[in-house]
């Protein structure tokens, strides 16, 4: 009987091959760049970013992100950056919102190594990406599924994995209890101890004086910037990779920190916040320097600072939420201490200032947030809250 | 078999295989005890403890946050590392096939106490009844008569069940994968902005979950057939081509008919069956389906679903009765009507929320929109062309093509018709299967 079932099995194994293989040509050939459109917007964009690019930016949501409202200067970083580089070197750029070094890994392996030696590629180190919330997103489900085609497998395979869903697809609530027991457990050095306690608090009892709207903005902004870093996180083993495989490849990197919104984390909670924020930066900046990747540290940046925003009104677009968008002063002047270091000039080099000047005046009559046409924002009323 | 079984469970949550441990513990312990017993009341009780304690975790897990999560004990736990995981655990996830596998438990129990069942004297059989992994999440929800004796009767391997098996595996994950999986990719864009969309394609996001739950409910039964099959069981046939029902108490003989002949023999018939006048069938028949929605899920729009559908029951059985069941065109029409029923009532089953089933309603049967927009401006609901051919193919198939069950189908026919079919079905599979996770319905119940 044995003998029977196994005859009869490998010969209906054989005719499934033959026909996966088949299958496979002809799904490469008609069904795959459709797939691929649809469901990996950016696939495409690697390949060709990689070919035609001397220098690549890759980015998450802040190197496109801008307030429509106030914003006219749409320009990227990594337009602003191609701005400064007028040495012959073409910038491409490959931006997704929501991206994390988790994913830019995965297009960073695809890439062969014979034809990379000698591009550049920069990468936006956004520190939030390495908290909980970004980390158990409801988007990253669909980001894993984008990353399945960033591989060179055989396309119908990737499709079967894509079909079975054979990826981290952990649904919304999953990632939400993941979040939930980090927020929990993790001890923080403030004295509420624990995310979960400390929104708690806020929530709860605590500056009753506060508006619901403030309130939730305090929460979010716990909930987003309050975890440690150290070196058993995802993102930290992730940038640490991408090190590894920029040197196997002979890939030049440089990561580039972006700035946070220190200036309402210090509105809504003083110095306890920001702290903590500060140990997460000096932390990932050791790190970065153990490793003995270029690194460009915008996480003080002029123009993100509160002494600015306090005078001209904040220069990030998000103002109920803790995101890394900026309008163009903020997304120009990143360029500009990337071009530095990469041209080794100063910014405040004749030529830099030329380039500079050249959009400043737009940047002037434009960009300044019109405190009465956009959405309420939230530092007024912070400051009517916590400031009167 | 019974370590591969707990394999599969406990590893998706390790601490949910505990629970399914501690439910069958408590059955096989409480059975063997009644079964010692001459005395009625003693023999009640212990069939009363078994059950009760089922219920009760039934309760606590699946119905944790209308009951525990709310309350200062879930506080009290939760403010402290050592208990606060088992809040998150309850508030997060439901022990996936809880409903399932407590009730197939609960019926050993039951008969037991009738004296149609011998109790088994080892634990270890008793908790591969419970937790027999193809069966495990999703039923069909089995009596211990019939599997216990296939589990552990001497078994080689059968060239035919393989066959068999392998052909019910590939023909259930077509009707998953290729069918509803799509379906279900149309109809969650209606459903994330319901108000938004045109009468028309309110009246398709109704037709077209309907067959997303028949699809996926019953390629799950399929593939939980096949699998079994690898290992010589024949579980049961969980569904027959319930869209040609003629009524909805025929539907409800020919869908999930595990669970409706659980209702029957342990809910309907104790409580009075159709042997003692309208009033109590009606009772009975209502509380079924009250209890049946609410095993669905502890919501308001389950119970809904479960009590509309108790109600056009009692509707079909005395209002209808066998009115044109003789002639094709009224047969035609019983059908139509009985699976109209059914997809109207599937809008509290589909709905996130009581108000989002009102406002679906509203916009089928009064055309009224919600919404401040503009009949211009709404939007159309619109399907690819593989939904409508899987959709096509999968109901053709399974309703008027295969008189029987698709694995002896298969094997009637000749080689080349067979495996164009299967290299269609792998291609489906293959090339057009749902891009987006949508687990099976039924895992959540």
């Amino acid at each position: 009987m044995a003998k029977k079932i196994g005859v009869w099995f490998f010969t209906r194994l054989l005719v499934v091959v033959a026909f996966l293989l088949v299958l496979n040509e002809i799904y490469k050939s008609t069904l795959y760049p459709r797939d691929v459109q649809k469901y990996s917007r950016v696939k495409n964009r690697i390949d060709s970013a990689f070919a035609l690019g001397d220098i690549i930016y890759l980015g998450e949501s802040s190197n496109t992100s801008f307030n429509p409202w106030t914003d006219t200067l749409n320009q990227s970083i990594g337009d602003f950056l191609q701005l400064y580089i007028q040495d012959g070197r073409r910038v491409e750029q490959i931006t997704h919102e929501g991206y994390h070094p988790g994913l830019f890994l995965k297009m960073l392996n695809l890439l062969p190594e014979d034809v990379q030696s000698g591009k550049t590629v920069i990468l936006g180190v956004n520190m939030r990406t390495c908290g909980p919330t970004a980390m158990f997103s409801g988007n990253e489900a669909s980001n894993q599924r984008e990353a399945l085609f960033y591989s060179r497998r055989p396309p119908l395979l990737t499709r079967i994995f894509m079909g079975l869903h054979f990826y981290d697809n952990r649904n919304e609530l999953e990632r939400e209890s993941l979040k939930v027991q980090w927020w929990r457990t993790q001890k923080l050095p403030v004295p509420e101890e624990t995310v979960m306690l400390w929104n708690e608090g806020i929530a709860q009892n605590c500056h009753s004086e506060l508006s619901p709207e403030i309130k939730a903005m305090a929460g979010a902004y716990i909930k987003e910037f309050g975890f440690i870093l150290d070196d058993e996180n995802q993102r930290v083993s992730d940038l640490k990779e991408i090190v590894n495989i920029c040197k196997a490849k002979g890939i030049n990197l440089i990561f580039h920190v972006l700035p946070p919104n220190r200036y309402h984390a210090k509105r809504l909670f003083g110095e306890k916040l920001v702290k903590i924020m500060d140990a997460n930066h000096d932390f990932l900046m050791e790190r970065f320097k153990q490793w003995g990747v270029e690194t460009v540290d915008n996480y003080f940046l002029n123009e993100a600072n509160e002494i600015n925003a306090a005078k001209k009104g904040s220069y990030f677009t998000d103002q109920w939420y803790p995101t890394e968008h900026f309008n163009a002063h903020i997304r120009r002047a990143i360029a500009e201490n990337i071009a530095a270091r990469m041209l080794k000039k100063s910014p405040e080099s004749q030529e830099f200032q030329a380039i500079k000047s050249g959009v400043s005046l737009q940047l002037e009559q434009n960009n300044y947030p019109n405190w009465s046409i956009v959405m309420p924002l939230s530092d007024s009323l912070i400051r009517t809250d916590i400031l009167n | 078999m019974l370590l591969a079984s707990y394999f599969f469970y406990g590893f998706w949550k390790i601490e949910f295989a505990g629970l399914m441990l501690l439910t069958s513990l408590l059955d096989w312990f409480s059975a063997r005890q009644l079964h010692k017993s001459s005395v009625k009341s003693v023999r009640l009780f212990w069939m009363w403890f078994a059950i009760g304690t089922d219920l009760f975790l039934l309760f606590m897990f699946k119905y944790f946050n209308f009951a525990l999560g709310k309350s200062w004990i879930a506080d009290a736990l939760y403010h402290h590392n050592e208990t606060a995981w088992i809040i998150e655990l309850g508030k997060y996830t439901i022990p996936a096939g809880i409903s399932f596998y407590t009730f197939q438990s609960i019926s050993y129990v039951v008969d037991v106490y009738r004296g149609e069942e011998v109790p088994e004297n080892n634990p270890i059989k008793f908790m591969l009844f419970v937790s027999f992994f193809p069966q495990l999440v999703a039923g069909p929800i089995e009596r211990f008569g019939k599997l216990h004796t296939q589990l552990f009767a001497k078994y080689s391997p059968q060239l035919e069940d393989l066959k068999n098996g392998g052909r019910l595996l590939l023909y259930g994950l077509f009707l998953k994968v290729a069918v509803a999986d799509n379906l279900a990719g149309v109809v969650d864009q209606f459903y994330s902005n319901h108000l938004q969309y045109t009468g028309a394609s309110t009246w398709l996001a109704a037709f077209m979950f309907t067959f997303q739950v028949y699809y996926d409910f019953f390629g799950y039964s399929l593939m939980a057939q096949g699998a079994a099959l690898l290992f010589g069981i024949d579980l049961m046939d969980n569904f027959n081509k319930p869209f040609l029902a003629g009524s909805v108490p025929e539907f409800w003989h020919r869908w999930h008919i595990s669970l409706s002949t659980w209702f029957r023999d342990y809910i309907f018939i104790p409580v009075g069956g159709n042997r003692s006048g309208k009033w109590i069938l009606s009772f009975s028949v209502l509380l079924v389906f009250f209890t049946s929605g609410l095993w669905h899920g502890a919501n308001s729009t389950m119970i809904y679903f479960g009590l509309s559908q108790g109600l056009l029951y009692l509707f079909d059985r005395f209002i209808v009765g066998r009115r044109g069941s003789e002639h094709p065109v009224g047969l035609f029409l019983r059908r139509l009507k009985t699976g109209f029923f059914f997809m109207i009532t599937l809008v509290f089953f589909r709905s996130q929320s009581l108000d989002q089933s009102f406002d679906v309603y509203r916009i089928l049967f009064q055309g009224v929109h919600i919404s401040n927009a503009n009949a211009a401006e709404l939007l159309k609901l619109s399907a690819e062309s593989q939904v409508w051919l899987f959709l096509t193919v999968g109901f053709v198939f399974d309703h008027f093509i295969m008189k029987n069950r698709a694995d002896k189908w298969f094997g009637n026919q000749n080689l080349a018709l067979r495996w164009s079919v299967y290299l269609f079905m792998l291609t489906a599979i293959l090339l057009f299967g749902g891009a987006v996770n949508h687990p099976f319905v039924y895992f959540q119940f």
